[in-house]
């Protein structure tokens, strides 16, 4: 018997027994029954997907940066420094931009100015106008409830898509990629000093010492050598 | 069982009796398009491209497209902000090599984690198809499109594009069919992977006949609510607009509306509508709330902008007549009474008849009565009354929908927290990846950032040490 089947077996078992959790069932399936009035809940549940992923993978990271022979030795503790103050401040500003920005009041705000336009009144006149003037759906759709219910769906979705990107945006765009990177690399400099309280001066080879400054780059310089070197072939 | 059919969860077997009744036909016939109007598909063509993304974006949301965006978040804008960080005291090459790790990063998560969630997603959906899972998430009484092809090409596979596609329609809608006549009878048999069934439950059943009725008393009851606080005030100021300012109003927008049947471009009447909003600016507010729900007015393309112009300015010429020719009013009392008289009669009433209906149907369904017995009252109503609100509502239909929504959202629920555990299980080995690959990637396309040493340069370091200690020597 092949290996393949109990394994696959064993995944559907566990797969169904989570399904069948009472938090599953009562909690997060009946959350995403309704996803207009949950929308800021959706966003969270990505949200804290994502944290727990950076948590964990926060970890992982810097034990392996840390023990990572094949990173330089000198940039090795910075790299890992970077590591840990990225972990610890994406996770926090991730959890207070969804706080922020996935806020009832926010969202309806910027749906309605964003997309209010589309939804009010007049558009939903314009449409129901627009689609009699159709030969097929000619006496169909005015005073049609079924309209109504179908444009109020678009408005729904519209409403979901908007509360569920932007809170996702937010927090792993704006409150991790921007203002964290911002934060943690200076933050990272204190932490790489923190981690390197106690160590003896670092025993940097000649060949693979930093021989770079901040003010020329690496490339101008082996250009200078180059020019450099040639002038003193053709003294 | 044949091993390729326990793999696509064909069930031939069918040893029970009972569920031979519930077993679809293929002599189903495919619904005609005008016949039964699907609104929504209808609807989609109407609606802005922005609009329609939305909605995508909405129906398609899960883990995958969670990772998506964290990883264009990674590649793309972190970089950015590491590299060019004026706050940092690190040298810049130590930056830059540290900002290359994040879209290596960002590619690895994709590759890691989207290459292991698409494949669960995939295996939920065969599993809720083939009824592995319990009622709260079984298909079998409605399986996906794509599901059901891939068994139609399985056991014909000498069968045309053509003829596959019209397989699928019909069973489709005989599993349809199907579905809306188990829930006649207040039977609805799910199938197991394994050749079995069984009952959905009584009490997930009837609470699945009420959130259909909730549902519709809380459009009635907004829609009363919006009639009584919002559209009767709001007639109300415009007809007493129109009576007041009759000719004035007559002159401008029979003066719009020639010119719009006059123009292919929509646009030169929105453009007078704007001069005239800021020539009457200290006229009737109502005046100018009128000019802006023309603005307001919204088409695809110019052919669609005139269309729904049009109607508005037909709308208000209609008007004009209804409140002051057809009907003379001669105070603002009368204005109110008739206004309020009139829309009574032909939007509360209708409303509030609707309410009891569904609020009678309500306390059959607490009292368990059965589906005939709902249904039948519900046809007594409409054959006294065939202009009824409820005349179009089909309450074993609407049942039927709900419960393959909720099963959908159900399946959407367990994909993205399946995902979630997926991904945390795999994150060792994005690690491991990144830790990997990342050194290997800057040594390749960033030596001077790695300081590793081009080979050549380490050539000629190891034969100027060699040189000197020959001369040494």
């Amino acid at each position: 018997m092949s290996i393949v089947s109990p394994i696959g077996n064993g995944i559907k078992s566990v797969n169904r027994w989570f399904s069948r959790l009472p938090y599953v069932q009562n909690t997060v399936c009946s959350k995403f029954q309704d996803p207009k009035a949950n929308s800021a809940w959706i966003a969270g549940l990505g949200v804290a997907s994502i944290v727990l992923k950076d948590g964990f993978g926060c970890y992982l990271y810097v034990k392996q940066s840390l023990n990572n022979k094949e990173i330089p030795e000198d940039k090795r503790k910075f790299v890992a420094a970077l590591d840990l103050a990225n972990g610890g401040l994406m996770i926090l500003l991730q959890v207070l931009m969804t706080y922020t920005i996935s806020k009832k009041v926010f969202q309806e705000k910027m749906f309605n100015k964003m997309f209010g336009k589309l939804f009010n009144r007049q558009s939903s006149k314009s449409v129901q106008a627009i689609m009699e003037s159709r030969d097929h759906l000619r006496g169909k759709v005015k005073g049609n409830q079924e309209f109504h219910k179908a444009f109020a769906d678009y408005k729904n979705s519209a409403i979901a898509a908007l509360g569920t990107l932007t809170t996702l945006i937010a927090a792993t765009t704006v409150g991790k990629r921007i203002l964290t990177p911002f934060i943690a690399t200076p933050l990272a400099d204190k932490t790489k000093e923190w981690m390197c309280r106690n160590d003896k001066p670092a025993q940097i080879h000649k060949d693979t010492k930093n021989t770079y400054d901040t003010h020329t780059p690496a490339s101008e310089k082996v250009k200078e050598q180059v020019c450099a070197n040639k002038l003193n072939i053709v003294k | 069982m044949k091993v390729e059919n326990v793999k696509l969860g064909i069930n031939n077997s069918n040893p029970v009796k009972q569920q031979r009744a519930y077993k679809y036909s293929f002599t189903g016939t495919i619904p005609n398009k005008a016949a039964n109007l699907n609104m929504k598909e209808e609807i989609k063509t109407f609606m802005p491209p922005i609009i329609k993304g939305m909605k995508k974006v909405s129906d398609n949301m899960g883990e995958v497209q969670n990772i998506l965006i964290n990883a264009i978040g990674t590649g793309l804008v972190a970089p950015i902000f590491i590299k060019w960080n004026p706050l940092s005291k690190t040298d810049e090459d130590t930056r830059t090599y540290s900002a290359w790790r994040q879209p290596v990063s960002a590619v690895l998560a994709i590759v890691t984690q989207v290459g292991v969630t698409i494949p669960f997603n995939r295996m939920i959906d065969r599993l809720a198809n083939n009824g592995y899972y319990d009622e709260n998430y079984n298909k079998t009484l409605f399986q996906d499109k794509s599901y059901i092809e891939k068994i139609i090409k399985h056991q014909y596979p000498y069968a045309t594009k053509n003829q596959i596609s019209q397989m699928v329609k019909q069973k489709m809608t005989a599993q349809q069919d199907n579905l809306i006549r188990m829930i006649k009878e207040d039977k609805i048999v799910m199938n197991k992977d394994n050749g079995q069934t069984f009952e959905m439950s009584e009490k997930n059943y009837r609470k699945l006949q009420e959130d259909v009725i909730d549902s519709k008393l809380a459009d009635a009851n907004a829609e009363l609510k919006k009639c009584n606080e919002i559209t009767i005030p709001k007639k109300i100021q415009r007809a007493e607009y129109y009576r007041n300012n009759t000719q004035e109003a007559r002159e401008i927008f029979q003066k719009l509306s020639d010119k719009l049947n006059g123009t292919s471009a929509p646009s030169e009447v929105r453009k007078e509508v704007k001069n005239l909003k800021k020539l009457h600016k200290n006229k009737d507010p109502e005046l100018i709330s009128i000019f802006n729900e023309i603005l307001e007015r919204r088409g695809n393309n110019t052919k669609d902008l005139k269309t729904a112009i049009k109607a508005k300015l037909d709308g208000i010429l209609r008007d004009i007549d209804f409140y002051t020719t057809e009907h003379t009013l001669t105070s603002k009392e009368e204005v109110v009474e008739f206004v309020k008289n009139w829309e009574t009669e032909k939007r509360i009433n209708p409303i509030n008849s609707e309410i009891n209906v569904l609020n009678k149907m309500k306390e059959m369904v607490t009292k368990k009565e059965s589906m005939s017995n709902i249904e039948n009252y519900l046809d007594s109503v409409i054959e006294q009354d065939k202009g009824h609100r409820l005349a179009k509502f089909k309450f074993s239909k609407e049942i039927s929908k709900l419960l393959q929504d909720r099963i959908k959202n159900n399946l959407k629920a367990h994909k993205q927290l399946t995902g979630l555990r997926v991904s945390l299980l795999i994150l060792p080995l994005s690690c491991w990846l990144l830790n990997w690959t990342y050194p290997k990637f800057m040594d390749a396309v960033f030596p001077n950032l790695s300081n590793k040493k081009h080979p050549n340069e380490i050539k000629d370091l190891v034969n100027k040490a060699n040189k000197q200690t020959e001369v040494k020597s």
